[in-house]
């Protein structure tokens, strides 16, 4: 028998239309820790599905404690014990801590459910893993942080000898993350091998002993994390030298575009105070949940706001709706591109034209197919996107072909100032330096850029100015970025009373 | 080479086709009675089918209505209640004003009839207004909700009792019964008022900017009100348009049937509507479908009607069991060749792999 519990040798998966998974390998002993990283897109998620039983590959091996298996059914993974937490955890909200645990496993006597059993059976797990709440609790009404540790506990009542931790920390505190990290060592010690996925090179080299790279679909290489230099790690990850990915220009800012006065929003945000000028990229940072998308959503029109001013080219904005903040020239790129950004089902042309239908592409009220065409014909070609024609569906199109088109709407609409929210998540690296390089021509045609986003390089290295949120408030602004590190925002996104605990 | 090819593998053509099959075995079956001595005469022919017609184009304005709701990925089963209380209120307003208040009838009947069509529309924007307010409800739940309050408020306005018009000006709504000529072919009133409505709404649906976001909606909702579309404006109106649509079919129902009306009337004719739509080519998850194909559709369920009732003797509950057959295979065979080529797709390229790996 081999030393390794799971090897993954030679997987690939295609979906219609693109390959997420192309010859890749991979490897991990009993009592390991072993990180997984790559660009978002890379293929780590489809590869844990693979791991899991949640895709069929359509090439390639799996061979679990040096038995090749055929992981047909997620149940069956369970069964060889196999779990995974991901960064939002709750499978069922609505029901108690025991019996999430126990979900699909309960403890039963005959045809009904031995509740006695499953609370006590679930209250040791729960203390195995550090846990100060009731079996009995309802998981919707847990932290975050709580509801990963429910699913750490149903991945030892399962005897789960492989955890695959997806992105575990994305959402928690630095405390909250530490105490996640001693319970993955003590795992790991207990024999556990253990798939690390994260964005932060600190985990990375805190926890895992050795790192597997993966890189557009593609396997680059697994080395021991002691001997390889950070540097080197992203050079693999990403493919090329990662200071051309920011093609920031200079640019001169012209007139004031947004003023946020002291806006509100009880349980979202309150006193927020932000300003973009023209020709200028505001970079809005902060951990998940600080507000950020609802300020943004308010400022266009999705939310009202309790109280406080929008100010928006010199005009003070009340009541108002999407459809009129378009109209006054603002441009919202929304963070779920899938689900808010594009009509999946339908073509490039149909998806650019609907925003400006009654302003660009009709006569009368009917609608004219040729200058449809024209304008989206053109939008193709001025942002590249990468499709035969603007027939495609852009259910079919790569993540950052999809973003561009979900640009091109914006852009449709000639906005004078646009919202970008988290504009390069889920985008392959050559697509982000495009997208970087339309930001930077954009400003400097003198548009105003007000970008959301959690990845800091990007936030540091686009932006002329940068506002900082932490629970709903904004905590520092930063007017310099040349000499900001990625420690100094970090520090400002920080939820204070649990930093200082 | 494409257009044509389009043209060829699209829904509306399958109907076509699917109606000139159903349209070719009836004919046969007749031919061969004739020819058995069972039957005197053909009765399948067209002027006769035709003529035939006329019940089921009452559903074919309902049906239009219906389309609007499921293009946006919503359901409105109250059409049937909403077309009852329209023409209860019609019978009712009638009967107070003219027979009562001794208006004159002329007058009497178009107040009446516009009092029908308002109340329509009222109750329309009552499912529309409680669909945007409360989008975490489904349609479906609003308007079974508000199908049971319609047909209840029907109740309470004539209880139990059946209105009879015996009044000549009322009883002249019967002209809608009528069969006219055109061209040579008698076809009832209904059909020429439906085809004017149907054109009307192709034009709508299919070539007006307006009706591109009504499909839109029906896509993907939220994205759609990202890119600056008014959303619950447009549904809130479709829902209106819908008990509009509801409200004409009811003033069709009481000229075909102008002397009883019953609080239980139109009961389940929402269910014909939803089945051309669906037939159409128009889906419950919204985005999709085409006026011709509903319109053709209702064409199909009609002599389907019309062949299995008079060639075979079925009697109206197994010509429904034929009609929910052909709903069901209407709805699956296109699930099957999405799938299949999906398939096809996915081992296309799988072979490219492994040629390309080794």
């Amino acid at each position: 028998m081999s030393e390794y519990i799971l090897e993954l040798n030679g997987i690939t998966k295609i979906f219609p239309g693109v390959k997420a998974l192309d010859n890749v390998h991979f490897n991990l002993k009993a009592g390991e820790i072993h990180a997984l990283a790559g660009e978002n897109g890379a293929g780590k998620s489809t590869f844990i599905k693979v791991i899991t039983g949640a895709h069929q590959p359509d090439g390639g091996e799996i061979i679990l404690n040096g038995e090749k298996v055929v992981m047909s059914d997620p149940i069956i993974a369970q069964e060889r014990g196999i779990a995974a937490i991901y960064q939002h955890a709750a499978s069922y909200p609505d029901l108690s801590v025991a019996e999430n645990i126990f979900a699909g496993h309960e403890y039963k006597i005959g045809p009904f459910i031995d509740w006695g059993k499953m609370n006590r059976e679930a209250k040791k797990l729960l203390e195995a893993v550090d846990a100060d709440f009731s079996p009995t609790a309802s998981v919707g009404s847990l932290s975050v942080a709580q509801q990963q540790l429910v699913e750490i506990a149903k991945a030892l009542s399962m005897n789960a000898k492989i955890l695959i931790m997806d992105e575990p920390t994305a959402a928690l505190s630095q405390r909250e993350a530490e105490a996640l990290y001693k319970i993955a060592l003590r795992l790991r010690d207990q024999g556990t091998g253990i798939i690390l996925i994260s964005h932060r090179f600190e985990d990375m080299y805190g926890l895992a002993e050795r790192v597997t790279v993966f890189r557009d679909a593609q396997y680059i290489g697994t080395w021991n994390l002691h001997e390889v230099e950070q540097s080197f790690l992203i050079h693999q990850m990403v493919g090329r030298d990662i200071s051309q990915l920011y093609p920031k220009k200079e640019t001169e800012t012209g007139e004031e575009l947004l003023r946020l006065e002291n806006l509100s929003r009880t349980g979202f945000f309150r006193d927020v105070n932000i300003t973009v000028k023209a020709g200028e990229i505001v970079g809005l940072t902060g951990l998940v949940g600080a507000g950020r998308t609802e300020v943004m959503e308010a400022v266009f029109g999705v939310h009202q706001p309790d109280s406080g001013k929008i100010i928006f080219r010199g005009e003070e904005i009340h009541a108002h709706t999407p459809t009129q903040m378009m109209a006054k020239g603002l441009g919202y790129l929304p963070e779920d591109r899938q689900k808010d950004g594009l009509l999946l089902q339908w073509s490039i042309n149909h998806n650019i034209s609907l925003p400006v239908m009654a302003q660009e592409c009709q006569n009368g009220i009917f609608i004219s197919a040729t200058k449809e065409r024209q304008l989206s014909d053109g939008m193709k070609d001025l942002l590249a996107i990468k499709a035969p024609d603007t027939d495609t569906l852009t259910g079919a199109l790569s993540g950052g072909n999809q973003q561009k088109v979900v640009v091109a709407k914006q852009l449709a609409a000639n906005p004078k100032m646009i919202i970008l929210d988290e504009p390069t998540k889920g985008v392959d690296v050559g697509s982000k330096a495009a997208i970087y390089e339309i930001m930077s021509d954009l400003a400097s045609q003198g548009l105003g850029i007000l970008m959301i986003s959690s990845e800091l390089p990007e936030v540091i290295n686009m932006s002329d100015r940068i506002y900082v949120m932490s629970e709903g408030k904004i905590t520092a602004e930063f007017t310099d970025t040349k000499s900001l590190t990625q420690e100094i925002i970090l520090n400002a996104a920080m939820p204070k009373a649990k930093a200082a605990s | 080479m494409k257009r044509i090819r389009d043209f060829f593998t699209s829904w509306e053509f399958f109907l076509v086709v699917l109606l000139a099959v159903v349209c070719a075995v009836f004919y046969y079956v007749d031919a061969g009675r004739v020819a058995a001595g069972i039957s005197r005469r053909p009765v399948f022919y067209f002027a006769n089918v035709v003529r035939s017609m006329r019940p089921y184009f009452l559903y074919s304005f309902m049906t239009l209505g219906m389309m609007l709701i499921l293009a946006m990925g919503d359901i409105d089963i109250s059409v049937g209640a909403i077309g009852t209380l329209s023409v209860v209120t019609l019978g009712v307003t009638y009967n107070n004003l003219a027979v009562i208040g001794g208006m004159s009838g002329p007058v009497a009947l178009t107040l009446s009839l516009m009092a029908c069509l308002f109340v329509g529309c009222v109750c329309g924007a009552v499912n529309g207004f409680l669909c945007t307010r409360f989008k975490e409800l489904f349609s479906m739940i609003i308007t079974l909700a508000t199908q049971l309050f319609f047909r209840g408020f029907s109740y309470l306005i004539i209880g139990g009792e059946t209105l009879t018009f015996k009044d000549p000006t009322f009883r002249s709504l019967s002209a809608l019964n009528k069969l006219i000529d055109v061209g040579g072919v008698k076809v009832p009133v209904s059909l020429p008022v439906f085809l004017v409505f149907a054109i009307i709404f192709f034009v709508w649906l299919h070539m007006t900017g307006n009706g591109r976001k009504i499909f839109a909606i029906g896509t993907n909702r939220s994205a759609t009100y990202y890119s600056g579309v008014q959303t619950d404006k447009i549904k809130f109106w479709c829902f209106v348009i819908a008990g509009l649509m509801s409200a004409v079919t009811g003033i069709f129902f009481v000229g075909n049937s102008s002397s009883s009306v019953k609080a239980d009337i139109m009961d389940g004719y929402h269910m014909y509507a939803i089945a051309a739509a669906v037939l159409g080519g128009f889906s419950t998850d919204g985005g999709k479908g085409s006026v011709i194909g509903a319109a053709i559709s209702l064409v199909i369920f009609g002599v389907v009607k019309f062949g299995l009732g008079t060639l075979f003797g079925f009697a109206d509950s197994a010509v429904n069991l034929s009609v929910g057959v052909i709903l069901i295979l209407s709805v699956l065979v296109p699930n099957l060749i999405e799938d299949w080529r999906n398939a096809r797709r996915v081992a296309r390229r799988r072979a490219e792999t492994v040629a390309h790996n080794s």
